[in-house]
């Protein structure tokens, strides 16, 4: 009995294990059908993920750099805090002196310093050195080189804190320094400015020298001019910059030194691109004698604008600026079907009366002939055209945060007329036709706007910024004298710019 | 009687690479290599050719959606063919009569079964005869008699017990013995009547 029960195992296995049969043609179909679908989830999954990813990175990149930010101030509000307790460590004796070095040199530890500079580029390109001191100037430089840098990565330190945030403006003028100080402490690096004003000169080709402060001291400075006829010591001179206020001169010394230029743009040239909505405010005008039925003025239009500008920024200080140039701007109105009744316009020619927003038109067959006066039309279609040159002033309060800029801005603006007419498909009479380009009556050659801005500008280097924000204008006198209506139209839109700083 | 297929082979490894890319063309290619005989073993574990097409169709689209996981390491015929039992055991595991129990007779065989008697029979009618089986019983004989598994691991794929396990295939193989003598002697009634 068990041996037959085994020889059924195997006997069905040996007449079933390598029997085979094709299955139907439906069951690949079918297979066919759930590998698309499958392929198209799969796809579908993949991208789910990449869209997360993209985001999760975006919000990343934003707290990172909300952090890096926020570290940004902390530290240097620590530096300066550092400055001010270093203060107090001064006096004549030459240990305390390094004691003041190896603070700051502390206060470094955690920081990337740049390399040391170059002070033979220094000394080699002071031109305003006399010839009797170039001696001095070398022999001065190379032995308190170490003090001198020392100090100076002190101040690169705190440059990229306090001067990257501010951009001062003002006339360029050359500064000095000297290894020794008058009636101070010998080891002492003072900062010297050629200022503006013509008084007496110290020693030298140099004339109106102020002392602005020293490197021990940032904090106070003097107020009043200095002039010593008596100066001994050598002014080196370290290169020009533009600031007006003596706390951030000795910061723009050390980034000049470190990279020969200071970023002080006070000049930027702005080109911004923005398409915009029009919407018209339009007032009744009782003193026009022409131009026919009021109501007609305010039909529906459905209205379009676009407006490119180029505009020069000159910057007052870190906070304002102010703005002007030209702006060009086109706009048109696609007026709903109306009826037009032949009139004698202004010379006495009949032509078919047309109104719209911005004024009154009179339309004339070119194909058939002179209609009479009480005519009409069916004006299918019509569409005016506006185009604006203007010339705004405004204001710029500049908000800086990192690589990013907020600029509001308001001002005002003078648009002058370029173009004003209007293409209008006709039926009449004589035949269907398009008569294009006549002019439109009543327009004003020029108009006051209001303008106002909200500019969010990226830094992608020291010269090229972009940014948008949303932007308006607002007409404050009407486009049109001599109408029935008088039409002050309101842009708004979204603004691109693209700024480039000199 | 079974069409086989005649179709020359394929160098196997690039239809899979092929395969792993999604191009349609070397699936449908693969597909026909394997179907014939993965068909047959569809049959085996279900009582009708439907259910069997429905495994089939199952156990192929999962084999094109995880053949990534096809590392090369031992046979792609085996692999696929884990695939289908795993797709008729997931169908039967959601039914419940899997435990029934029912006791079969103990009757002895009239006549022993041997490869005479079982070459009088039809392949056709064997697969018939193991598709009448109960749910439980033919999961299990075939699990044990085609796939060589052993009861402790029937027991846990099942998640039944080993007894239970025995006893089904012991049932089995009695209803089997029963199928093919009353099989034999309808044939040999109707070859007593020719």
């Amino acid at each position: 009995m068990k041996g037959d029960v085994h020889k059924i195992d195997e006997l069905f296995k040996n007449a079933l294990e390598k029997e085979q049969e094709n299955p139907p043609s439906g069951v690949w179909n079918f297979i066919d059908k759930e590998l698309d679908k499958h392929k198209v989830i799969s796809i579908q999954r993949k991208y789910d993920i990449l869209k997360k990813v993209a985001a999760a990175l975006v919000i990343f990149c934003f707290m990172a750099s909300v952090y890096a930010l926020y570290l940004h101030n902390k530290n240097s509000n620590e530096d300066f805090a550092n400055l001010k307790n270093n203060k107090k460590l001064i006096n004549k004796d030459d240990k305390s002196h390094e004691t003041v070095q190896s603070n700051v040199k502390n206060s470094l530890n955690k920081k990337q310093l740049p390399d040391p500079i170059n002070t033979a580029t220094i000394t080699s390109s002071n031109k305003s050195i006399s010839p009797s001191n170039k001696k001095e100037v070398s022999t001065n430089v190379t032995v308190n080189q170490k003090e001198y840098e020392t100090t100076n990565e002190y101040f690169q330190s705190m440059t990229d804190k306090t001067l990257n945030r501010k951009i001062y403006r003002g006339k360029k003028f050359n500064v000095y320094k000297s290894e020794g100080n008058l009636g101070g402490d010998d080891k002492n690096t003072t900062i010297w400015k050629e200022g503006s004003d013509k008084k007496k000169s110290v020693k030298g080709n140099r004339t109106n020298i102020e002392k602005i402060g020293n490197t021990n001291d940032m904090i106070s400075y003097h107020s009043k001019p200095f002039f010593d006829a008596q100066l001994n010591y050598p002014l080196i001179k370290i290169g020009n910059y533009t600031s007006n206020k003596r706390k951030s001169i000795v910061n723009e010394i050390a980034v000049q030194t470190r990279h020969g230029i200071i970023k002080n743009a006070h000049l930027s040239l702005s080109v911004s691109i923005s398409p915009e909505s029009e919407s018209n405010h339009i007032k009744d005008n009782y003193h026009a004698m022409l131009g026919g039925n009021r109501d007609d003025y305010k039909s529906k239009e459905e209205t379009s604008s676009f407006s490119i500008g180029l505009q020069f920024n000159y910057s007052l200080n870190s906070k304002w600026s102010i703005k002007s140039g030209l702006i060009y701007s086109t706009s048109s109105a696609t007026l709903s079907p109306k009826k037009l009744f032949a009139q004698p316009d202004n010379a006495g020619h009949i032509g078919y009366e047309l109104h719209c927003s911005a004024g009154y038109s009179y339309v004339s067959s070119k194909t058939g002939g002179t209609p009479s006066v009480g005519d009409s039309a069916l004006a299918i279609s019509s569409r005016n055209s506006l185009k604006y040159v203007s010339i705004p002033i405004a204001i710029d309060y500049i908000i800086n945060a990192g690589k990013f800029t907020i600029r509001p801005s308001i001002g005002i603006a003078a648009n002058f007329l370029l173009k004003g007419n209007v293409t209008t498909n006709l039926i009449s009479n004589y035949g269907n036709e398009t008569i294009a380009n006549t002019s439109i009556e009543g327009l004003k050659s020029s108009y006051l706007s209001s303008i106002i801005g909200l500019s969010a500008e990226y830094s992608l280097n020291k010269a090229l910024s972009i940014g948008i924000g949303p932007a308006g204008r607002f007409a404050i006198s009407s486009i049109n004298n001599n109408t029935p209506v008088k039409t002050y139209p309101s842009y708004v839109g979204l603004s691109g710019t693209m700024r480039v700083s000199f | 009687m079974f069409e086989t297929q005649t179709e020359p082979p394929i160098e196997l490894h690039q239809l899979i690479q092929n395969c792993l890319k999604g191009d349609r063309q070397s699936q449908s290619k693969l597909y026909s290599l394997f179907a014939p005989k993965m068909f047959l073993i569809c049959q085996r574990y279900c009582r009708n050719r439907e259910e069997a097409e429905e495994i089939l169709q199952e156990g192929f689209v999962k084999v094109f959606s995880y053949i990534h996981q096809f590392k090369f390491a031992g046979s792609f015929e085996g692999w696929v063919r884990k695939i289908m039992v795993n797709c008729a055991l997931q169908k039967f595991r959601s039914k419940p009569q899997l435990h029934i129990v029912t006791h079969a007779a103990t009757e002895a065989l009239e006549h022993p079964v041997n490869e005479e008697i079982i070459s009088r029979l039809g392949t056709k009618e064997l697969l018939n005869m193991v598709q009448q089986l109960p749910p439980g019983y033919r999961i299990v004989f075939n699990l044990y008699v085609f796939e060589g598994m052993k009861h402790r691991e029937i027991a846990k794929a099942l998640g039944i017990t080993e007894g239970t396990s025995k006893s089904n295939l012991s049932d089995a193989r009695i209803i089997l013995q029963k199928a093919i003598a009353t099989s034999l002697i309808i044939n040999q009634e109707k070859i007593n009547c020719l």
